[in-house]
């Protein structure tokens, strides 16, 4: 089930009223919110819900058990073998068959014919969410951070919350549980804020990230060596707007679907093409997701605790990693290791902090930003590019300077446009349209999201794609 | 677009569930008079049990109704006009 679907209309028209309707019996509006999840996951393909739902239990039962145990080492392993289980599943859908060939390609190159063969499974769409859902929860446990819940129905709500379950953002344990507790405050809904946050994230999938995925990025990447080196270039900044609009859309509109049923997700994306440095990036662009790294993975191994090549080591280890995580191949590695890299470089230059960026003339920091925004465009190259060949293909020819013209039609430009001023406009003229939205009448209030939503749908493709992230 | 701190907020209305509630069901019924095609096709790919039947049957009649008003065929002139500033694919 997509978000910008009549489908999805219908089934939270039915959600909105049932659980406000069971607020003020909690346990049984976590029940129904579970039920709906379950629901919603079920659209795609039906027997996962049971993953979903054994995943919630293991690690229900594991979270009260490293409770349990007062020796640390007893806590540790518990920890480890459920970080270990977690990850396993994640492996064995995920990784399994890339790691198999890597292994057959590795002894083929030394002349060792080895067969351990492959697996025919089917990914199950958000495993890598849940499992960072759930190795949030287990690990805040035995750090203390957060008492083990005794209510399953709270697990499976956490890991398992409709709006969040696909794409994200990633919501901690201990932030997201603590709004289980009781029921929601209806004074809390931020109507202008949730309506735009709805609004900008239909019109930046629908029709932003859509229109420049089949109009025009999708075929410049499907064959590179035979566009001109200038679609190529406009094909680069065209997949890094597509990419922003299409992820940032499906976060804008979990948080505020979320927000509309009462409950708070963190904010996922801040312009990110407007950062000055790649840490300025990282600060900005999924930041549920570097948070995330930040805390389960860099600090503890060891953070820059233990000298500068240590950092530079965790740095580079934190980056590939997550950089594998977005998907089971060289190109992913790739391209986490040249963030890796880039944010070593910018530590080795003194090129980090806030107050870097604040000590900066207005040149450096132009300049700053010019750097960040092609590097993180190029790397973008490796992210889309469906093989080796493919982004060998596409660098060759974008640097060979083969041909300068361009297939790209007018109404993709303006597009192009459109997606640019998202980061181009003035936030406080976001916060000024909410702002006003939220002090007009009850009519007007009602006209916005529907002129806005028609205009979406004069203007739609005839299908939509789903969402970039949901491979992940 | 940037979050507001929502500590930083002034306290909201009582009625703030029953403002979302009108907005959120007057923006769907609105979508559906206007649009009522869209809801008519949605429905005609499923699978058809008695309760799908029904709301089918109550989609093609709102269609009629929107059709009688030129509310349905505003929206396929501004289908035509977009694919024809535009060049994209018609449905």
């Amino acid at each position: 089930m997509l978000f910008p679907t009549i489908g999805f209309a219908v089934f939270f028209a039915v959600v909105f009223p049932v659980t406000w309707l069971l607020n003020a019996h909690n346990t049984w509006k976590k029940v129904f919110l579970v039920a709906a999840s379950y629901y919603f996951y079920a659209a795609w393909r039906p027997e996962f819900t049971l993953l979903l739902l054994a995943s919630s239990v293991f690690n229900y039962g594991a979270a009260l058990l490293i409770d349990r145990f007062k020796h640390r080492a007893l806590r540790l392993a518990v920890l480890w073998i459920a970080v270990a289980a977690n990850l396993g599943l994640l492996g064995y859908f995920k990784y399994y068959n890339f790691f198999a060939a890597s292994l057959m390609n590795a002894f083929g190159a030394i002349g060792v014919k080895v067969d351990i063969g492959f697996i025919e499974v089917a990914l199950p769409i958000a495993i890598s969410f849940l499992t960072f859902h759930a190795l949030s929860y287990i690990i805040d446990v035995y750090r203390r951070v957060l008492a083990p819940t005794t209510s399953l129905i709270d697990i499976m709500f956490y890991i398992g919350f409709f709006p969040h379950l696909i794409a994200g953002p990633i919501v901690r344990a201990n932030k997201f549980l603590a709004q289980t507790v009781g029921p929601r405050d209806p004074a809390n809904i931020r109507l202008g804020q949730s309506v735009f946050l709805i609004l900008g994230g239909l019109f930046k999938k629908v029709i932003v990230a859509n229109y420049l995925s089949t109009g025009f990025v999708d075929g410049v990447f499907r064959d590179p060596t035979a566009s001109s080196s200038l679609d190529l270039i406009f094909g680069m900044y065209g997949y890094a707007l597509e990419i922003y609009c299409d992820f940032s859309a499906y976060t804008d509109i979990a948080i505020g679907i979320a927000n509309l049923l009462g409950y708070e997700f963190p904010q996922n994306f801040n312009y990110p093409y407007r950062a000055t440095s790649v840490q300025d990036f990282w600060r900005r662009w999924h930041m549920s997701l570097s948070s995330w790294l930040r805390d389960y993975l860099y600090i503890p191994l060891g953070g820059s605790k233990f000298g500068t090549f240590a950092t530079y080591r965790n740095i580079m280890i934190t980056m590939a990693l997550g950089g594998l995580w977005h998907g089971a191949s060289w190109a992913f590695l790739i391209w986490g290791c040249l963030h890796g890299a880039a944010l070593v470089i910018e530590r080795m230059l003194g090129i980090t902090g806030d107050h870097a960026d604040a000590e900066r003339g207005t040149l450096a920091t132009a300049l700053g930003w010019l750097v960040t925004f092609q590097f993180v465009s190029l790397a973008w190259v490796f992210f889309r590019a469906p093989s080796t060949d493919a982004w060998l293909g596409y660098f060759a020819t974008m640097f060979s300077g083969r041909s300068w013209s361009t297939s790209m039609t007018p109404f993709i430009a303006f597009v192009f446009v459109l997606g640019a001023l998202s980061h181009i406009l003035p936030p406080r003229w976001f916060e000024t349209l909410e702002k006003r939205y939220d002090e007009a009448p009850l009519p007007v209030k009602v006209l916005v999201p529907f002129v806005v939503i028609y205009l979406i749908s004069v203007a739609a493709p005839a299908g939509i794609a789903p969402f970039i992230y949901f491979q992940f | 677009m940037k979050l507001v701190d929502p500590s930083a907020l002034e306290p909201r209305p009582a009625g703030a569930l029953r403002t979302a509630a009108i907005v959120i069901y007057g923006t769907l019924v609105l979508l559906a008079v206007s649009i009522p095609q869209s809801v008519e096709n949605w429905l005609a790919d499923m699978n058809g049990n008695p309760v799908e039947a029904a709301a089918l049957r109550g989609a093609e009649v709102l269609r009629n109704l929107s059709e009688r008003a030129g509310i349905a065929g505003v929206y396929r002139r501004g289908r035509d006009i977009f694919t024809a500033f535009s060049g994209a694919e018609p449905d």
